[in-house]
């Protein structure tokens, strides 16, 4: 497998891991992340697990793991459009690299090649980072109110527990994407827990990444 | 409270918002579109039409819970609050320091962090400054 620059690590609340998250970039020096928001809810105090492989998707996962190191993490902005969430790092230790983050809607084609990487099963507490191959099924811009316009990649993925908040990397050029937002679900349907029997979990939505680029130059 | 804010425009505040939402904010407005319905509508996104299998733990009622601490905060003034007294005793207030403290205390008071109630607090404070402070809390009921 090639290099792959995006750094993807689980996102924790206090007790519980809830999604993935993408090491973005970096703040005078403390690094950040960006996740979903949707699956934030009523948590005020946020961590970045940092489990032993690090984040590198290529080396050798060890299983079980007794512990895993965290860094404290700050909730710096929320954006409800694009359901984002983006962190900050309060350490400067992190020493990473940022991915080449994709800006131009037009360079993505349907059926590119794709790697979504992230921890689906995390919030199962499992830290076992996977990345899968797959294909840009579609490109959608998502109209709201008949004014706001989210540029979309709709993905033939299979999402899980956990999946929020998974890079999408273009393969041919290891550039980010999008983060992956969740499944097709119609709203009022019948629902077993907060699963949506009518979901159809190989239709995955992907909030393109030009919005990341944009929100990191106002931080 | 009310004070603090009578030397600020509503547009003083949807201007503090991130490009997208500021432009979005605007052409729904000049479309017609109250801003109470805004917030309640971009409150709604993160939720809507899919979800995520398994966790989805967006509160879509969360603007309208901001708004009416944020309503709270600046109407009542039978009792100061601490960060009434902290932002009146700054010196060249702006609107980022009023979001970053008003977002701070609606997010303690909801549960939720500041920086997820921040969008919402602007959007708040845009619409009791739109209205005009007197006139939105004369017909404002605590609840």
């Amino acid at each position: 497998m090639q290099n792959i620059m995006a750094i993807v690590l689980p996102l924790a609340t206090t007790d519980r891991l809830l999604s993935s998250a993408v090491l973005v970039g970096q703040k005078d020096g403390y690094p950040i992340f960006v996740s979903t928001l949707h699956q934030i809810g009523q948590c005020k105090e946020f961590k970045i697990g940092i489990p032993p492989h690090s984040g590198s998707i290529s080396s050798i996962q060890e299983y079980p793991i007794d512990v895993v190191p965290a860094i404290d993490v700050d909730m710096i902005k929320a954006d409800p459009i694009h359901d984002l969430a983006f962190f900050k790092g309060r350490t400067t230790d992190i020493r990473a690299p940022f991915p080449k983050i994709n800006t131009d809607f037009n360079d993505i084609s349907v059926g590119d090649e794709l790697l979504v990487i992230g921890y689906p099963y995390s919030t199962l507490g499992s830290f076992l980072e996977t990345a899968s191959i797959t294909n840009v099924s579609a490109k959608g811009r998502r109209i709201f109110m008949k004014t706001i316009k989210i540029d979309e990649l709709i993905i033939s993925h299979q999402t899980l527990q956990g999946s929020s908040g998974s890079a999408v990397v273009k393969r041919s050029d290891g550039s980010l994407c999008g983060i992956v937002k969740g499944t097709l679900a119609p709203p009022n349907v019948v629902s077993i827990g907060d699963i949506p029997l009518a979901s159809d979990t190989n239709v995955t939505y992907v909030t393109f990444s030009s919005i990341i680029n944009e929100t990191l130059k106002t931080l | 409270m009310k004070i603090i804010f009578t030397s600020f425009k509503y547009t003083d505040f949807i201007d503090s918002l991130d490009p997208t939402l500021k432009l979005a904010v605007y052409n729904l407005e000049s479309s017609g579109v109250a801003l109470e319905t805004i917030g309640t509508e971009i409150a709604s996104i993160p939720a809507i039409g899919m979800t995520t299998k398994g966790v989805n733990n967006w509160d879509k009622s969360v603007f309208q819970k901001v708004l009416t601490e944020v309503a709270k905060l600046i109407c009542d003034d039978s009792t100061e609050t601490e960060l009434a007294k902290q932002l009146k005793s700054e010196a060249g207030i702006t609107t980022q320091i009023i979001i970053a403290g008003v977002s701070d205390y609606v997010g303690n008071k909801l549960g939720f962090a500041a920086a997820l109630c921040s969008p919402f607090v602007v959007l708040s404070i845009a619409i009791i400054l739109k209205a005009g402070l007197n006139v939105f809390c004369n017909t404002h009921k605590p609840q």
